[in-house]
């Protein structure tokens, strides 16, 4: 015997009532105690978006805050099981309904994903590195890159952490995001134009440094310098002692 | 004869805690209990932690996902991201909860109650017997608190006993939700008990939680264990065999010192009831 429909049903008013608010009659449901789901299921949404989007809560204040969580859950249905990565959903909602422009916070799917993106690395699965050795400043070793990383591009100063010079600054900015292999620390840097597409052409498959540039001299139709492999090299060195680059193979 | 072996108690791994849980000092769990899903899938800082915790302790999963009183039907890729992460960690006892946490492919990241009714008894049973399958694990399933009835056609522990029967898992008795749930519901506790199928307890949770109104109760273990509730306690293991007891405590976290308190608290119980050897002749 399968589940009824009326099971179903009654099953399903009250996942509804829970999630959205919305109540509809629930046969042999005590409506004195049913705000007790709605609060209950509420209160555990909000406390992992506080928790998970703490600059954006603070930008948007309380009540603007307080809307978005409600609507997020309300019309979006939370496909993760792990609810520690149900914020990466809040940032896709945004996203794709273009909330921010019913807010006028036009920086707030950039900012969202800058504070997902630290989770995100924070959480990265962990992998098997591969043996290295040092990083001989030379253009034909290929490189090992940390895994734990994501390179941005944004539009808005996330970054920066503040209303202000976000909506002040729009430009284009790159963001590398990285977990430190011995502390577990997440770190940003900021990248050039140049430098966040050099390290994510190496990050794509491992190669030599010579063989990443080469690509991007051919992809953006630039001549690759002997200069430019110089400063290449310098910020490969400054790479591995930030952990960025692990090393060569 | 029952020995010290037998008389274990644990406590819920929880972040807020991690280092304090696994460096802890005097009386120390003998497990430690983890929500898998706020494990799987991470790496890094608390991937390490859990590492630490499993070199210290063995681990116990209490799930939070796996809606088995869903009306959807079950994820199996997750029951299959379960199995390995439960393998990985050498976990054999992974209970969850006899309620649904996702409805019409949405999560509710809570646990709701299941209307206590004959088909979703067969339904129910149907998926306990899937999941095990796929686990190579018994499921133990526990009781849980809830605050109004749904669409009831039968009785509570009649519902919990027919799943137990039909589907062969095990239970997780809960003692806390059974106080919880006599309060709220007006009735009486030691007979819930005594009328569930007793011969299939393989796990117990005790924990606190907290008087909202003067006739409801919310199950929050972010309290101390009450005495009432030990009183159950007592009488609870008055009926059953021996099983891991584990202390659930989610927030509001005092010093350890006082856990250690509770867990002292739930052994010497433990082995008053079921360690015979602990029985010093006069």
């Amino acid at each position: 015997m399968s589940l009824t429909n009326e099971t179903k049903d009654i099953q399903s008013k009250l996942a509804e009532y829970a999630r959205t608010g919305s109540k509809k009659e629930i046969e042999g449901a005590r409506d004195d105690r049913l705000h007790h789901y709605r609060r209950l299921v509420y209160n555990v949404v909000k406390g992992v978006l506080d928790q998970g989007f703490p600059i954006a809560k603070e930008i948007m204040g309380e009540e603007r805050w307080d809307d978005l969580v409600f609507d997020f859950f309300k019309r979006h249905k939370c496909q993760e099981n792990e609810v520690w990565k149900m914020p990466s959903e809040l940032v896709e909602f945004v996203d794709k309904t273009n909330y921010q422009e019913s807010i006028g916070l036009p920086y707030l799917p950039e900012l969202l994903l800058f504070e997902w993106l630290e989770i995100q690395v924070h959480g990265m699965q962990d992998v098997a590195l591969p043996n290295t050795q040092e990083f001989g400043s030379d253009l034909d070793e290929a490189l090992v890159l940390n895994p734990y990383l994501e390179i941005a591009q944004f539009q808005y100063p996330v970054h920066l952490r503040s209303a202000s010079e976000m909506e002040a600054n729009k430009g284009h900015y790159y963001l590398l995001i990285y977990r430190e292999l011995d502390s577990h620390l997440v770190k940003f840097m900021n990248l050039t134009g140049f430098t966040a597409i050099l390290l994510d052409t190496l990050g794509q498959s491992p190669k030599t440094l010579r063989h990443a540039l080469n690509e991007m001299g051919q992809s953006l139709g630039m001549e690759i310098t002997h200069e430019i492999e110089q400063k290449a090299i310098e910020f490969i060195e400054k790479m591995v002692e930030k952990g960025v680059v692990l090393g060569v193979k | 004869m029952t020995n010290d072996d037998d008389i274990l108690v644990g406590l819920g791994f929880r972040r807020s805690i991690a280092d304090e849980t696994i460096q802890m000092k005097g009386s120390s769990p003998n497990f430690v209990e983890i929500a898998p899903e706020n494990w799987m899938g991470m790496g890094g800082y608390w991937r390490s932690k859990l590492h630490e915790a499993a070199e210290r302790f063995p681990i116990t999963a209490h799930g939070l996902s796996l809606s088995i009183g869903s009306p959807d039907e079950l994820d199996f890729e997750f029951v299959k991201e379960l199995k390995k992460f439960l393998d990985e960690f050498n976990i054999d006892i992974y209970s969850e909860h006899l309620s649904y946490s996702k409805c019409d492919n949405a999560h509710i990241y809570d646990l709701l109650p299941i209307p206590f009714r004959e088909d979703a008894v067969k339904h129910i049973s149907k998926r306990i017997k899937t999941v095990q399958d796929i686990l190579e694990r018994p499921l133990i399933l526990e009781n849980v608190s809830y605050y109004t009835p749904v669409a009831a056609k039968m009785r509570e522990e009649e519902f919990i006993s027919s799943i137990v029967k039909e589907s062969g898992c095990n239970l997780l008795l809960d003692v806390n939700n059974v106080y919880v749930n006599a309060f709220n519901h007006d009735y009486n506790a030691k007979d819930f008990i005594k009328n569930l199928p007793l011969d299939q307890v393989a796990y117990m949770h005790m924990a606190g939680h907290e008087k909202v109104e003067k006739d409801l109760i919310i199950d929050t273990h972010g309290q101390p264990i009450i005495d009432p509730v030990y009183d159950l306690f007592n009488y609870t293991l008055d009926l059953t065999e021996p099983v891991p007891v584990l202390l659930e405590r989610d927030f509001n976290f005092p010093e350890m010192e006082e856990l250690q308190g509770e867990m002292t608290n739930l052994k010497k119980i433990m082995n008053q009831k079921w360690n015979k050897a602990y029985v010093v002749d006069e």
